[in-house]
């Protein structure tokens, strides 16, 4: 398999995650999305921070991300403009403190942790911004950013191994 | 840090945050218009809308199957339940039909048309939900060619649920009415009292502690009472009237008695439905 076929697999991975996570939402709607656990998952940023981790980054990898962004602002929000730009930002910043740690389970979790903190955080900020939410920080960290950490952190844990051993398999058929 | 915000990635950097707030407010203010969603837009929805049909699909036929067990479980109380309603079910539906058939008649003598009251349903499943905790939206599967225009109201089976506020071709967003977004449209209202009066108000936010509705700038001092009926009242807008929102659950003062506002209990579960319905008024709308 050539290292553009490579490429086109990944976005089609992560598109498929970015469904995923609506449609994981939706199943659970009345266990996720209620208050006071308003839990969103967060599968397409696991897949950004594994992807640093183990694929060897291409030229044009932050266009994709800044599309898969787009993808998500243009079917789930309607407001563009959020994660085109936070997409990038976060596979920027893991790629940046990539090289200070080994690729193992609790290091990669801690970063994707600090990634979502980062995410939901710059999103919330945002939307309060906007305009389009007028919840309390007080509210913010114990329902939204907690329950959030909380469920991917479960999903990252499950999800690790297959995932890691996908990206490693593809890796091997690239090359 | 030092290299990378070297010169040239801050200008980057910069701009691109920049960008990144003018298509928020650009997408914000085209929300709040009336005029449709822009077609470059529209576009990418539907083939995105389209794309998620794959997954989508197998997932909601998975939602379906648990949830039919989760309700075969209850099945024999339900049923005895229901049966006792059935009965009263038949005559109000035959009353129904008799009042339905004399208020068409009577229409017609004074030569009305189309009033408030008159609408007509369409349809839609649930795609998906928007992962995000900001925007209560969920993507229903009909779009401009099934006849939905922004704005329109959305019902499931038993009450009000939304809003619709973005339309492509085959594809809509719903905003639910347990959205906290302060610009959004909201709904004129009127509770009917138990004494046969009506008071107008207008649905001005959702309470996520008790998960009630917030009736407020009620126009008269007539007494609301807990268990009172609240629906549309068809004034402004595309909505008509008569579509039941919930029941009043409590009245509250503010501090000076002056300004009351009401918490109503929305008839839907705004949290489970897998199938809507958007009301389409038939008398124009302003």
């Amino acid at each position: 398999m050539r290292k553009s076929m490579l490429q086109f697999w990944v976005a089609i991975g992560l598109v498929v995650l970015l469904f995923l996570d609506g449609s994981l939402d939706y199943l659970f709607q009345d266990h996720f999305l209620v208050y006071p656990n308003m839990m969103q998952s967060r599968l397409v940023v696991m897949a950004v921070v594994m992807l640093v981790f183990f694929l060897p980054k291409w030229q044009h990898q932050l266009v994709t991300l800044m599309v898969i962004g787009f993808l998500f602002d243009l079917f789930y929000t309607g407001i563009l403009g959020i994660y085109i730009f936070l997409l990038p930002l976060i596979w920027l910043f893991t790629t940046y403190i990539e090289g200070f740690f080994q690729a193992t389970l609790p290091a990669i979790g801690a970063i994707y942790l600090i990634d979502l903190t980062l995410l939901e955080t710059m999103t919330y900020m945002l939307n309060s911004f906007m305009g389009l939410t007028d919840m309390s920080v007080a509210t913010f960290i114990p329902s939204v950013l907690g329950m959030t950490l909380l469920l991917n952190v479960m999903l990252f844990v499950i999800l690790y191994f297959p995932f890691r051993g996908l990206l490693l398999k593809l890796e091997m058929i690239s090359v | 840090m030092q290299k990378f915000f070297s010169n040239r990635k801050l200008i980057i950097l910069l701009i691109v945050i920049i960008v990144s707030m003018g298509l928020m407010a650009y997408s914000v203010t085209m929300r709040n218009r009336k005029s449709a969603t822009p077609l470059v837009q529209q576009f990418g929805n539907d083939i995105v809308g389209l794309a998620d049909r794959v997954i989508a699909a197998p997932a909601n036929g998975i939602k379906g199957g648990v949830s039919s067990i989760a309700t075969l479980m209850n099945t024999y109380e339900e049923n005895a339940e229901l049966k006792r309603q059935v009965d009263d079910l038949a005559q109000a539906k035959v009353q129904n039909q008799t009042l339905k058939a004399e208020n068409k008649e009577l229409k017609k003598q004074l030569k009305l048309n189309k009033t408030l009251t008159d609408y007509s349903p369409i349809s839609a499943a649930v795609l998906t939900r928007s992962p995000s905790a900001w925007q209560n939206n969920v993507v229903i599967n009909r779009g401009a060619t099934s006849g939905i225009k922004k704005n329109m109201p959305v019902m499931v089976g038993s009450g009000l649920v939304g809003r619709v506020i973005e339309v492509n071709q085959t594809n809509s967003k719903v905003q639910l009415i347990s959205t906290d977004n302060q610009s959004a449209n909201r709904f004129a209202a009127d509770v009917t009292t138990k004494a046969g009066k009506t008071v107008n108000g207008v649905i001005s936010g959702y309470d996520k502690t008790t998960g009630t509705l917030t009736l407020s700038q009620l126009n008269t001092d007539d007494t609301i009472e807990k268990g009172d009926t609240v629906a549309t009242s068809g004034l402004g807008g595309v909505t008509p009237k008569g579509l039941f929102i919930g029941k009043v659950t409590k009245v509250k003062h503010d501090e000076y008695d002056l300004a009351r506002s009401v918490s109503v209990q929305p008839a839907a579960d705004l949290n489970n439905f897998s199938v809507v319905t958007v009301i389409n008024r038939e008398v124009g709308g302003d």
